[in-house]
């Protein structure tokens, strides 16, 4: 072999085979994220559900005790906020809800009426 | 590359197009599945919002009042690209059907850059006449 066929060798080796590598190590990172949004999704969807069904009285406290308690079901810590979007008082309003696990974020709006 | 003996191109190029395609495969399935999610949640919470804001206001489900219950929902939800809805209601039960554009980020590969996921979803009250669960 020669000299420049040693340097074409080693530069074959990184393009195909360390660079594929790189990219399959990517999978499972990929897959990890879509767990998490996919988690994220589902919490931020059934504490909205609970609040329009149940139109709790302090609101902000229910979504964060009920986005705790589903979040610890799917194994992820998250964390919620919730500000006003509309006419927020006693009787209900609509809120807009928005969960982060980690990186990722996922928001619903929750409408409580006529409590 | 010619004069040498064992080169390494051939398995070096399927290793890098099956990492390439595994990647894309992966990459494309996650966002059509989190946006199938995305968009089944957006409509369970309007059609049930909708719903409830009808029968709280006439005491059955109203098309139009549920239909524009619906848009101010998805207005204030941020839900964009509906390509189709299809909404069905009788007295005391709803149901909606509908599709959203997903775009993936191909336009330079020439590839489809455009997919519909779709959901759907029901809601059904109380007849208040006779307390019986319409259906469910």
């Amino acid at each position: 072999m020669k000299d420049g066929s040693k340097g074409y060798a080693a530069i074959e080796i990184i393009v195909y085979s360390i660079l594929p590598l790189m990219i399959f190590a990517l999978v499972p990172a990929g897959y990890q994220v879509i767990q998490k949004q996919l988690a994220a999704e589902s919490v931020v969807r059934m504490v909205a559900r609970e609040m329009m069904i149940d139109k709790p009285d302090n609101p902000e406290a229910t979504a964060a005790s009920l986005a705790n308690e589903i979040s610890s079901d799917f194994g992820y810590p998250a964390s919620l906020q919730i500000s006003c979007l509309e006419t927020c008082d006693e009787s209900g309003g609509w809120y807009r809800l928005r969960v982060s696990i980690d990186s990722v974020h996922a928001q619903k709006v929750a409408v409580i009426e006529n409590r | 590359m010619k004069t040498d003996k064992g080169s390494i191109s051939p398995f070096g190029i399927g290793l890098a197009s099956i990492s390439v395609a595994t990647a894309l495969v992966v990459y494309v399935s996650g966002m059509m599945l989190i946006a199938q999610h995305r968009l089944q949640g957006d409509s369970d919470l309007a059609l049930l919002q909708a719903h409830q804001h009808s029968v709280q206001e006439l005491e059955y489900a109203e098309y139009s009042l549920v239909q524009s219950q619906l848009q101010k929902y998805f207005q204030a939800n941020n839900v964009q690209g509906l390509s189709f809805l299809d909404l069905e209601v009788e007295e005391f039960e709803s149901r909606m059907r509908l599709c959203s554009n997903l775009t993936l980020p191909f336009s330079a590969m020439s590839l489809p850059t455009s997919i519909a996921v779709c959901a759907e979803s029901a809601v059904a009250s109380f007849d208040p006449r006779d307390g019986l669960r319409v259906q469910s």
